[in-house]
């Protein structure tokens, strides 16, 4: 048995000096282990003290009996070593090498070896540290509350760590300390902003709190949570303050307001509309018929309240002029700049004096002020703003929009402008188009412009013409011809140039265009369009008839209005008249042929129509008219369709001969009409109805029937002998407009919702069409007959050719339905069918009393029946 | 009722009414702009608003000249609570 060797308890760090032996035991037992004393480390000394567990070990195994003491001392010496391997089991200083594991296998519990065999590996602690502080760094609650702990944790583990993962975790360790404190200071906000929502609760119809809330916001606005409620806390104290002055419920004291207002911090106001608190205090003090002096007295160092207070302070409650300029002048002091501007609005000062004290601040700080306010106050502030240092007077000027230029021009004498200024502003004027600034002389030397410089730009922006005709510049025969040569290309201008130089007083006995002026604007009238020699025909006609000779001859007749409407048209929406004088040209030639209308006669005339002879006359004189009063609508047409005259009146032709062709004759009547229509068997017309005494006047379609037909125009005659109305559609029931399953939409529905169709082989013949309402347009688009419409039925105005396909759909070429004018007589042998519907408003009791009608009817006229076909 | 409230016309159950003001240019130059109300006695309904001489043009109505009638017309626009427009 090994003696147990006598050691001294040493916990110290001067193991060297105080035990020499042991570290020499040390050294000695542990010089295979490859330490040395530099790795001499706590956990060696502490390893070294585990030879005391051995000693207490073997000590603990000898039979020998200890005396006391030694057992003491043995009891100490375990627990020494107890504590001596938990130390060496604990964290590490430095690193072990592999081979002292041989020799702690040793001396430790195999507990303790896994546990130091795991610390030992470098690797393994690195990782370890890094898993622990990734734990500390989780923000499972989002509010990162370990960061403070992982803070910690990295300050004493660090070293633990290799370069990159500590750099990593670093930064984490720093990112998460941010988050930290912004998710402190967001909870901090949260809570502030409940805070200040208490004491922003409205109780009992007031916000007793609102003083508190003012303090505990300025106290606060640093975050942003709050600096957003500003709103809402002023608010509460302006319907706070107005309860407190007896606003709301006229039971209050303006004094105790006015005390609470002036406990409120001033800057909170600051830059705040008080005009509701000013109006709320200050008119109930008004109320109670304080003078101006005690007003001004009890409201004294808070005067802004009284300028805010009443808009019309300054006038209505009489302050004298000194205190109204105080007032205004606290307020600037008070509330700022911009809540100034709007005070001051309000206050009506007497003198120039007066204002300039109280703009004076403004000035000072006029950035503040916005520029249009100076310009406003521009007789004011032209002082002042002369006043103001060179690089601040600069600004201002500079500041200047181009709307302002002419204000400030009109104010140019009271503002010492410099060079540059100067030019800011001549250039400000010319952006605005200013130019009756640039008018005179003077003007020009003031702005320092020269004549030519304006000119040129005068001439860019089309203005120059306008200065020539004022005399304001007498242009040299060169700059003339620039004028006019600008304004050929627009015929408005050109004949301003013309109205203003040639007035529209022109006198027969003068000469109102010289030979020279005559030869300047004849080559520009060459090139023009008709219409200035339209506008212009008496200065113009002699001369240039010659030129435009084709166009007035081919379209004489026409009004001039007619002639000038056309003309703007080719220029304004045809691309111009020089690009289309050829054209027009060779219309106007092809408008004397009338080619279509001649084949068109000649075929009227092979037709074997039943109209009477003085009705086909009258047709045929119409259509003439009617193509020479429309002719340039067909003008028209053919010019935006690339046609010449003759396609494009074909075009019409041929389409409104299929419609009518494709399309069957038909009446609407009502119930209460068929029953005298079959009983009569005849159609009557309102001529036969009419009553002397009644108020349905006849003679307005008895005109009209004269200028359509040549029917007689005297109402009371031929009555009989009078067109019959009705429509054509090519929908077999006649209906005309739109239908679905259950309902029909007819836009002959107020003539009645039963639909006569007529025997087409039969009744064609003897009936015209128009192709829209024939008492509108009676000549201009005259009826002409169905079974051969003449294009001039179209009125080219209020339809569109190309559309025109269905006599059931006129909505597709802009009318309402297909009107057709039966001409006397329209017998019930004529009719083919009568076609009802419920879906056409009819009922079926109407529709069961048609039927037995039409039976009843078909009876007594067996040769002549009538099919009734219930749709 | 409105502003027309003249009877003028009728034809079976159906009554035209015009505005008393435009009664003087029926069959004048103007006589186009004339407007009438045509209403159905029998179902107390407005058919509708139309130019008076398109209506006179397609169908024969007749005046209503007697008094009576008239005054009777105006009775039954006036009274009857189930008369509403279209």
């Amino acid at each position: 048995m090994p003696e147990a060797k006598e050691s001294t308890l040493v916990f110290d760090e001067e193991l060297e000096t105080k035990k020499p032996e042991t570290k020499a035991l040390v050294e000695d037992e542990f010089k295979e282990a490859d330490f040395t004393v530099e790795h001499a480390s706590a956990e060696v000394r502490d390893f070294a003290y585990s030879g005391f567990r051995r000693a207490a070990k073997i000590a603990s195994e000898m039979d020998t009996e200890v005396d006391s003491e030694t057992k003491t001392a043995l009891e100490e010496l375990n627990r020494q070593a107890e504590l001596a391997r938990q130390m060496l089991a604990g964290s590490f200083g430095g690193k072990l090498r592999l081979k002292s594991a041989d020799y702690l296998k040793k001396y430790l519990p195999a507990s303790r070896l896994t546990a130091l065999a795991e610390r030992k590996n470098t690797d393994t602690i690195s990782k370890k540290a890094a898993a622990r502080l990734e734990e500390l760094l989780k923000n499972d609650n989002g509010d990162y509350e370990q960061t403070g702990q992982a803070a910690d944790y990295f300050a004493k583990h660090k070293h633990l760590l290799d370069g990159e993962e500590r750099k990593r975790l670093e930064n984490r360790v720093l990112e998460a300390g941010k988050v930290r404190e912004e998710r402190k200071a967001e909870l901090l906000s949260k809570k502030t902003v409940e805070e200040l929502q208490a004491l922003l609760e409205y109780e009992k119809g007031d916000y007793k709190e609102a003083e508190k809330a003012v303090n505990y916001f300025l106290q606060h606005k640093n975050l942003p949570d709050v600096a957003n409620r500003e709103a809402s806390v002023f608010e509460a104290v302006e319907v706070h303050l107005g309860i407190t002055a007896g606003d709301y419920y006229n039971d209050g004291s303006w004094q105790d307001a006015l005390a609470e207002y002036k406990r409120m911090p001033g800057e909170f106001f600051k830059n705040k509309d008080i005009s509701r608190i000013g109006n709320y205090i200050y008119s109930q003090a008004k109320r109670k018929e304080l003078k101006p002096k005690e007003i001004l007295a009890a409201f004294a160092g808070h005067l802004e309240l009284v300028a805010a207070g009443s808009r019309y302070a300054g006038r209505e409650y009489s302050f004298s002029s000194e205190d109204r300029v105080k007032i205004v002048s606290e307020t600037y002091e008070k509330l700022g700049p911009s809540k100034y501007v709007a005070i001051y609005d309000a206050y009506d000062f007497d003198g120039r004096e007066d204002r300039q004290k109280v703009l004076k601040p403004l000035f000072e700080s006029y950035r503040a002020f916005n520029t249009n306010k100076i310009l406003s106050e521009i007789d004011e502030m032209g002082s002042l703003l002369n006043a103001l240092p060179p690089e601040e007077h600069a600004k201002v000027i500079k500041e200047l929009t181009e709307k302002d230029a002419l204000k400030v021009f009109n104010k140019f004498d009271l503002l010492n402008l410099n060079e540059e200024e100067v030019k800011f502003l001549a250039g400000q004027l010319r952006k605005s188009r200013q130019y009756t600034c640039f008018e005179s002389e003077e003007n020009l030397k003031k702005l320092n412009v020269s004549k030519e410089e304006i000119f040129d730009e005068l001439l860019e922006k089309d203005a120059a013409y306008l200065f020539a005709r004022r005399g304001i510049f007498k242009p040299t025969p060169e700059q003339y011809k620039l004028i006019l040569d600008r304004v050929t290309n627009d015929i408005g201008k050109l004949r301003e140039v013309l109205r203003i130089l040639y007035a529209d007083s022109y006198d027969e006995s003068k000469q109102v265009l010289t030979e020279g002026e005559m030869a300047i604007f004849a080559p520009i009238v060459e090139k023009s369009a008709p219409g200035l020699v339209i506008r212009y025909k008496r200065v113009f006609e002699n001369i240039y008839l010659e030129k435009l000779g084709w166009f007035f001859t081919g379209l004489q007749g026409l009004s001039t209005n007619e002639l000038e409407r056309f003309v703007n048209h080719v220029e304004e929406d045809l691309g111009g008249w020089e690009k289309n004088t050829e054209r027009v040209r060779a219309l106007v030639a092809e408008s004397g042929e009338q080619k279509v209308t001649r084949e068109y006669l000649e075929q009227l005339d092979g037709l074997d129509l039943k109209l009477p002879t003085r009705v086909k006359g009258k047709i045929k004189e119409n259509i003439k008219k009617a193509e020479r009063s429309s002719l340039l609508d067909y003008f028209r047409l053919a010019l935006a369709n690339n046609q010449t005259l003759e396609q494009a009146q074909r075009e019409i032709q041929q389409k409104m001969e299929q419609v009518t062709a494709n399309s069957d004759y038909f009446k609407a009547v009502h119930l209460d009409v068929l029953q005298h229509i079959l009983k009569d068997r005849r159609f009557k017309t309102q001529f036969e109805t009419h009553s002397s005494n009644g108020s349905l006047d006849p003679s307005f379609r008895a005109r009209q029937e004269e200028k359509m037909f040549n029917y007689v125009g005297n109402k009371d005659k031929n009555k009989r002998v009078r067109p019959n109305y009705g429509y054509m559609s090519d929908n077999k029931n006649g209906i005309v407009g739109s239908f679905s399953k259950t309902s029909v939409y007819s836009t002959v529905g107020s003539y009645g919702h039963i639909h006569v169709k007529f025997k087409k082989q039969e009744i064609k013949d003897r009936t015209t069409v128009t192709f829209e309402d024939s008492l509108s347009n009676a000549d201009q688009s005259p009826p002409t007959p169905s079974v051969k419409p003449h294009f001039t039925t179209l009125n080219l105005n209020r339809s569109t050719v190309r559309n025109m396909s269905h006599s059931s759909t006129p909505n597709d070429w802009g009318s309402s339905y297909l009107e057709v004018q039966y001409h006397w007589p329209l017998r019930t042998s004529l009719i083919e069918s009568i076609h009802i519907s419920e879906k056409n408003n009819l009922t079926v009791e109407q529709i069961r009393e048609i039927q037995e009608m039409v039976i009843e009817y078909n009876m007594t006229n067996p040769n002549d029946k009538i099919k009734v076909v219930v749709y | 009722m409105s502003e027309y409230n003249t009877p003028i016309a009728k034809l079976g159950k159906r009554v035209l009414i015009a505005k008393e003001a435009d009664v003087p240019r029926i069959g004048k130059e103007q006589a186009i702009e004339v407007m009438v109300e045509q209403w159905d006695l029998e179902t107390g309904q407005l058919e509708g608003e139309f130019r008076l001489e398109q209506l006179l043009k397609f169908n024969p109505w007749e005046d209503i000249t007697d008094i009576g009638e008239i005054e009777e017309v105006k009775a039954r626009l006036g009274r009857n609570p189930e008369i509403k427009k279209l």
